[in-house]
């Protein structure tokens, strides 16, 4: 027994894969590419009107079934009607009215009429013997190409056909096709027809019962003469020059990378003759752009594979350079082997801020810039061996969900239609990266999940929060004084006013006449003095205002973390319930109500401990003991830290001392309980990588310098983030899973306290800090 | 025949001394440095990238990679270097690019040869960056509207700057005129731009699509026209630029004038002067300060300027923009009346059951009359009767209200002497008030001697003639002054006062039997008419083929009308007898009086095309051509035309005339 194939199962792969003429078009130009053609001519002709052609089309079939007298007008008719439709202005109209009139029967006429509309494809590679057409061309999904070498022969290309479903994609724009193919030393062309209509009209046929086969066809003037033309006709829709400028702008333009101009395959594309013009990225676009991004995944000696690159923005440049944990963190892959199967990739993009575009020289006004970049933005465009993977970084495709978390952000930053960039791939080096059979993108697998998820994190995340710190320290930096600057400046002016006009009175007794004069001076400094004591009253409605703002985060990030845990404990206890068997119910439910009564008492104690934390408690400030509170806390996460195989000391310096504070012992917790949930993701991290991991964490606390240390054997952070571990938003997370307000907050309600919340720089080791501290200075 | 044609235009050229002109266009730039647009470059870019070979060659031009490389220079120099049978060089030779530059250059050097060849004038060709040096003694500069990319809005500033550099780099007494010519018909609406980036004043410029430029007739029109505005438009550029380089120097010393004015200054002004005699003190100060800052700017500094304006001879043709500027209308609307007056003061206010004392009043002061509509004469439907007989030459009168709102407008003007007012004069002295109407600006020819009045009252605002009315004047006692305001049938309002020299000419007007005092002759109020051209297709029968407002202007002048068609009217009516002549040529139409020889004739006849573009008077109506086109005023009754050779006949109707 064996697969039947039924013949309609071409279409499947032909005209039914195929979603668009662009796509449709680009899988016959790597054909052309593959042969080693130079270059390739698509020629689009419109001689008569779609719908004119289809009526006549249809006029003409009828034509067996009328009378003698009826068919010699009917085809005179048509005839008339055709020339009356003939687009003059084609060139070559005149040989078509010649080759209408010349037809003697309706047959004839439909062969011609059938022909008036037609997209030509003709490249001068290394063309097809007979024997080629048969072999190679008839056979679908071609072993001929897996077979032979991935590099053509005379141009040494990376063949980019890898199913040899490709010249299927032509059923997509017409029913016929016609390829004249010849080799250079044969005498004379192969013709091969095929009429894809034949594989439908009969329900049942099998595909080999269609007969297709090449014929020798007319002699070449000169046997050294090579190429593939392929001629479509009774083509599927009526064209428009304007679809042919679209196609060309936005497919044929970005079919080669347009970061590597030099590399484009080129493309004559014409319509009805006229040259349709297919733009390239204009240099000057990108050297205006306001921030650009360059990288690369690759591999080093020592790290494995790395996620490096560099930022620039507003005269900065920031360098990011991601490993190990990092990219399993961001990447949220299974297994870190999957990374190494992503390959090595490259990537460069440069991001707009539409609102303060200008006009460029060379590219016009700033309507014909905006135009310009519009044509070229849409997110990062994808490239294999140079030639796009389609529709990335297309009009309507959004494969980094870039628009999704620009939108989610506010501020609409960072969208696709402010990033004109693209990734490169090959297709040696990024084996497990294959296009769908659609030709719509990646296949969908672990490894393009990873290589997503990388990409987008450098757009998401680094470029977003570099961009958005640039931003902020240049406002700050506008804004050089603070409100004690001002303060003590005036008071020193006030100062110097009055003492001026002692003197001028001394000097200048007469002006004490002018008695409305000093008034109105002094009045004035008056009204000084109560703007200045209302502005500061407004700072400090505005400090109370931050506070408040700091303490509602941190409620919402605990009721997170409660979530969390009820949620755990809810799963574990409706896990215990259904491996109850119902016939020992009764004598389970004891069992059953045990296991519930435990998990209830942990999730009672966790209340307990984060009671303080509920908003009435929180800004009472209190005397406690810093030790036993640490203490509570890590007794609180004991079933987690044993859950998570986390091996966790506390060590008190000097023995049995105490520490005491005054705070709100709620927001303390609150810190504990955000470095004790970061240490736990990463140490989970290092143990995907290393299963044997042996994860600790240890407390210290020091009584004598009032610190609390907290470190874990984690990946730590490096040193090139320290900055932005503190800042708002800052997560290498992935998506989801970290809203990066965790340090921040902490950081904040440290602040609030006198207190400060740091990275160790002693402990820094290979590039990475591993330890905290909670310098806890004056709070008693 | 071209040469004959424009006989007439190039002799009147000679006359005004014009033998030189420039061209300034980008087509005649050179190739180098010709601006390329990104669909140009990509084009060629385009092709050479799939031609093989002429990508290698490309590769000796620094054309490597893309569009970005294809640069006007680097084209240049292929053409220049590349053999005849090179790809490369035929690619750049088809490409759309060299066909603009081909299409630009065959647009305006036709211009250059009839204004060579016919018009026997030295022409210039000069690129968009032209040396002054080039442009030296040169008075009339055809300068194309687009220096550049005609998509590109920077194009139409370039040469906006470029005018006016070359306006100031020039000397003074050859300061050029400009035609602005475009391919596009949008240059006529876009030389608003042009004056307000140019800084050149209306007249210096003319607006004409290239097409225009080409014909002949047209040149020669437009090339007289400019030829004749020469030299008045320079004086008047001159006084223009003169008084605006004063303003800031008249601004300043005029604060310093006020700054240095002391509080006694003001106490004497009003203690000594003005208090026994009751005059208010701000209006004395609005007087005095006015005439100050007047002399400043207008003064003795710029004697001599004016009297190069006294010297301005227009020479009967209105030079370029034909239609006076809605400025001249507030200025000449602000040197008469002072608008700025409040309402009536009384020196004793009100008290219960007792009116108020005496007001204080000034010769000009004017009041807006309300008078409420008689019961009859809404019966009497829109007919006003007045109450006495109209005076002479004053046809009817005409209410100048709201037909809704049931009252009619009127004004009284205050005619004593400015002593005669003052508060302290007993209270039986005769307050004179002359009466005016209130006339729709354009619905009568004699606008009187206050041909222009502006209330938001009155006529929606649109402005009014005021008719005095010399023979109705009214007295009011001084002390009853308030009854007469406050009147129920007829209130008053003080709106307004009209300044001294205006008022005391109707003053003197109303005194006939003394001297009289020359009125400043008026600014030149004309009529804007409707025109209506009637094609006279055969015996007699006409057809009405054209309808345009303000096309002409009619001014009432020693008892007969000046009348002035616009000069793309005239080239309209050119337009009309050329397609007669056409049709007549094509058989279409036949004329039994008329030979295609009369019409080939008229359109060889500059003379008289030149007659018809100027200011000619016209009494019913005037015949040009023989009687081919004859131009009748509204008020002329329509003849019988069976017999004559008369193909166009147009119709100046001043019915609806407008502001100025």
């Amino acid at each position: 027994m064996s697969f039947k194939i039924s013949a309609r199962t071409i279409l499947h792969l032909g005209a039914e894969l195929i979603s668009s003429d662009g796509i449709a078009l680009y899988e016959l130009i790597k054909n052309a590419y593959d042969a080693d053609s130079p270059n390739v001519t698509i020629d689009i002709y419109v001689r008569i009107p779609y719908r004119t052609q289809k009526e006549l089309q249809q006029k003409l079939l009828t034509d067996p079934d009328l009378s003698e007298l009826d068919r010699i007008q009917n085809v005179e008719a048509c005839k008339d009607q055709a020339q009356k439709h003939l687009d003059a202005t084609v060139p070559g109209a005149n040989l078509w009215i010649d080759q209408i009139n010349a037809c003697k029967d309706a047959a004839g006429l439909l062969e011609v009429v059938e022909r008036m509309n037609e997209i030509k494809i003709s490249d001068t590679g290394t063309g097809m013997s007979l024997a080629d057409l048969d072999d190679a061309f008839l056979t679908v999904g071609t072993p001929h190409k897996l077979t032979e070498p991935r590099i053509t022969v005379s141009k040494g290309r990376q063949v980019l056909g890898e199913k040899g479903i490709g010249r299927l994609s032509a059923m997509r724009l017409g029913n016929s096709m016609r390829v004249v193919t010849s080799k250079g030393g044969e005498g004379s062309w192969n013709v091969l027809e095929i009429d894809w209509d034949a594989f439908t009209r009969d329900l049942d046929a099998a595909l080999a019962d269609i007969p297709v086969s090449p014929t020798p066809g007319p002699k070449k003037e000169d046997a050294t003469l090579s190429g593939t033309t392929i001629t479509i006709t009774s083509l599927a829709h009526s064209w428009r020059q304007e679809q042919a400028t679209d196609i060309a702008r936005q497919e044929f333009a970005k079919l080669n990378d347009p970061f590597e101009p030099q590399n484009r395959f080129p493309i004559r594309f014409r319509f009805n003759q006229g040259l349709v013009l297919i733009p390239d990225l204009p240099r000057t676009l990108l050297d205006y752009a306001h921030a650009r991004v360059s990288g690369s995944f690759s591999k080093s000696e020592s790290l494995g594979y790395v996620l490096t690159g560099e930022m620039t923005y507003k005269g900065r440049v920031k360098t990011f350079s991601l490993a190990r944990e990092d990219l399993l963190s961001l990447s949220d892959v299974l297994d870190y082997s999957l990374l190494e199967e992503v390959g090595p990739f490259s990537f460069e993009f440069y991001w707009y801020n539409r609102r303060i575009l200008t006009a460029i020289d060379g590219l016009g006004m700033l309507k014909q810039v905006r135009e310009t970049l519009a044509d070229w933005a849409g997110g990062l465009m994808l490239y294999r061996d140079g030639f796009r993977v389609m529709p990335y970084g297309g009009p309507d495709d959004d494969w980094l969900s870039l628009d999704r978390r620009a939108l989610a952000r506010g501020g609409y930053k960072l969208n696709r239609t402010q990033l004109v960039g693209r990734a490169k791939i090959t297709s040696e080096g990024n084996p497990a990266l294959v296009d769908q059979a659609n030709r719509e993108g990646l296949r969908d697998c672990d490894e393009k999940k990873a290589f997503v998820s990388m990409l987008r994190y450098v757009v998401s995340e680094a470029l977003w929060l570099f961009l958005n710190q640039t931003d902020k320290e240049e406002v700050r930096a506008r804004e050089p004084v603070d409100l004690s600057d001002i303060d003590a400046r005036l008071e020193q002016q006030e100062q110097d006013i009055v003492r001026n006009l002692d003197d001028l009175i001394r000097s200048v007794p007469e002006v004490k006449k002018h008695r409305e004069v000093l008034d109105a001076i002094r009045h004035g400094l008056e009204s000084v003095r109560e703007i200045m004591s209302g502005v500061r009253r407004l700072t400090e409605e505005y400090e109370q205002g931050r506070s408040e703002l700091v303490n509602l985060a941190g409620v919402g990030l605990t009721v997170e973390i409660l979530a969390h845990e009820i949620n755990r404990a809810t799963e574990h206890a409706l896990q215990t319930l259904s491996n109850v068997p119902t016939s020992q119910l009764s004598a389970a439910a004891g069992r059953t109500v045990e296991t519930l009564a435990s998990q209830l008492k942990t999730l009672q104690k966790r209340l307990r401990i984060l009671d303080p934390l509920s908003t009435a408690g929180r800004n009472r400030k209190e005397q406690f003991d810093a030790v036993e509170l640490v203490r509570d806390v890590l007794t609180s996460h004991s079933e987690h830290f044993q859950r998570e195989r986390i091996e966790v000391s506390l060590r008190v310096h000097p023995d049995g001392a105490r520490l005491h504070l005054r705070a709100v012992k709620g927001m303390i917790v609150q810190i504990l309980e955000n470095l004790i949930s970061n240490s736990s993701y990463w140490l989970r991290q290092r143990r995907r990588l290393n299963p044997d991991h042996r994860s600790e964490i240890v407390v210290e606390i020091d009584a004598s310098t009032r610190e609390i240390r907290f470190t874990d054997n984690g990946p730590g952070i490096a040193v090139t983030d320290q900055g932005d571990v503190f800042q708002a938003f800052f997560t290498t997370k992935p998506a989801g899973q970290g809203k990066g307000l965790g340090l921040f907050i902490s950081r904040e309600i440290a602040k609030y306290h006198g207190a400060e919340l740091n990275l160790d720089h002693d402990s820094l080791e290979d590039g990475r800090i591993n330890t905290f501290v909670l310098g806890l200075g004056s709070t008693s | 025949m071209a040469n004959a044609l424009l006989q007439p235009f190039s002799t009147h050229l000679v006359n005004r001394h014009l033998s030189q002109v420039a061209v300034i266009d980008d087509a005649f730039d050179q190739m180098g440095e010709t601006a390329l647009s990104l669909d140009e470059a990509t084009e060629i870019w385009n092709l050479i990238e799939f031609d093989e070979t002429a990508r290698k060659a490309a590769v000796g031009y620094q054309i490597l990679a893309g569009s970005d490389d294809i640069q006007p220079q680097r084209l240049s120099e292929i053409l220049e270097h590349e053999p005849k049978n090179s790809p490369l060089r035929g690619i750049v030779q088809g490409s759309e690019f060299l066909k603009r530059i081909t299409e630009g250059l065959e647009s305006v050097e036709p211009i250059c040869q009839l204004l060579a060849s016919d018009l026997g004038l030295t022409v210039k060709k000069l690129g968009s960056n032209p040396a002054f040096g080039d442009l030296a003694g040169i008075q009339l500069i055809f300068l194309d509207w687009r220096l550049g990319l005609d998509n590109d809005p920077e194009s139409i500033d370039r040469s906006a700057e470029l005018a006016k550099k070359i306006y100031a780099e020039s000397e003074e007494a050859n300061k050029p005129l400009f035609v602005l010519m475009s391919s596009s018909e949008d240059v006529v609406q876009g030389s608003l731009a042009f004056r307000q980036k140019s800084e050149l004043i209306a007249g210096l410029f003319q607006a004409v699509p290239k097409k225009e430029l080409r014909d002949p007739l047209r040149l020669g029109m437009h090339a007289v026209a400019l030829a004749d505005s020469l030299a008045p438009a320079h004086v008047v550029q001159r006084f223009s630029d003169a008084l605006i380089g004063n303003v800031d120097q008249t601004a300043a010393e005029f604060k310093e004038a006020v700054r240095a004015l002391t509080l006694s200054d003001y106490a004497n002004i009003q203690l000594l002067t003005l208090k026994q005699e009751q005059q208010p003190f701000g209006d004395y100060m609005s007087w005095l300060l006015s005439g100050y800052l007047l002399n400043l700017m207008l003064g003795p500094e710029m004697a001599a300027i004016r009297a190069g304006l006294d010297e301005a001879d227009f020479q009967d043709h209105v030079p370029a923009l034909l239609e006076p500027s809605s400025v001249l209308a507030l200025m000449y609307h602000a040197a008469v009346f002072d608008m700025g007056v409040e309402p009536l003061l009384y020196g004793v206010p009100a008290t219960a059951g007792k009116p108020p004392g005496k007001p204080t009043l000034n010769l000009g002061d004017v009041f807006l009359v309300t008078t409420k509509k008689k019961e009859e004469a809404e019966d009497a439907a829109d007919e006003y009767v007045p109450a006495e007989a109209p005076p002479e030459g004053v046809v009817a009168e005409i209410p100048v209200a709201d037909p809704q709102e049931q009252v009619t407008y009127s004004v009284a003007m205050v005619l004593n002497a400015q002593c005669d007012l003052l508060r302290n004069v007993p209270d039986d002295r005769s307050i004179l008030l002359l009466h005016g109407q209130l006339s729709p600006l354009g619905e009568r020819r004699d606008t009187g001697l206050t041909p222009l009045f502006v209330h938001p009252d009155v006529h929606g605002g649109q402005g009014a003639s005021i008719l005095w009315n010399f023979k109705r004047i009214a007295a009011v006692p001084y002390g009853s002054f308030y009854a007469w305001e406050t009147d129920e049938q007829a209130k008053k309002k003080r709106i307004g006062r009209m300044r001294q020299l205006s008022a005391l000419t109707l003053q003197k007007e109303f005194a006939s039997d003394l001297t009289r005092i020359g009125l400043p002759v008026n600014p030149p109020i004309y009529q804007l008419a409707e025109v209506t051209v009637e094609l006279i297709v055969n015996k007699g029968v006409s057809e009405t083929v054209l309808i345009s407002e303000r096309q002409a202007r009619i001014m009432p002048h020693k008892g007969k009308d000046r009348c002035l068609l616009t000069k793309p009217f005239v080239q309209t009516l050119i337009t009309l007898v050329e397609r007669r002549l056409e049709n007549i040529k094509a058989g279409v139409q036949t004329s039994p009086n008329l030979s295609e020889d009369d019409l080939t004739n008229a359109l060889a006849n500059g003379t008289e095309w030149l007659k018809l573009a100027a200011i000619f008077e016209i009494k019913d109506e005037k015949k040009f051509f023989g009687e081919l086109l004859i131009v009748v005023t509204n008020s002329s009754p329509i003849k019988a035309l069976q017999n004559s050779k008369t193909i166009l006949r147009v119709v100046v109707n001043t019915q609806d005339g407008g502001v100025l």
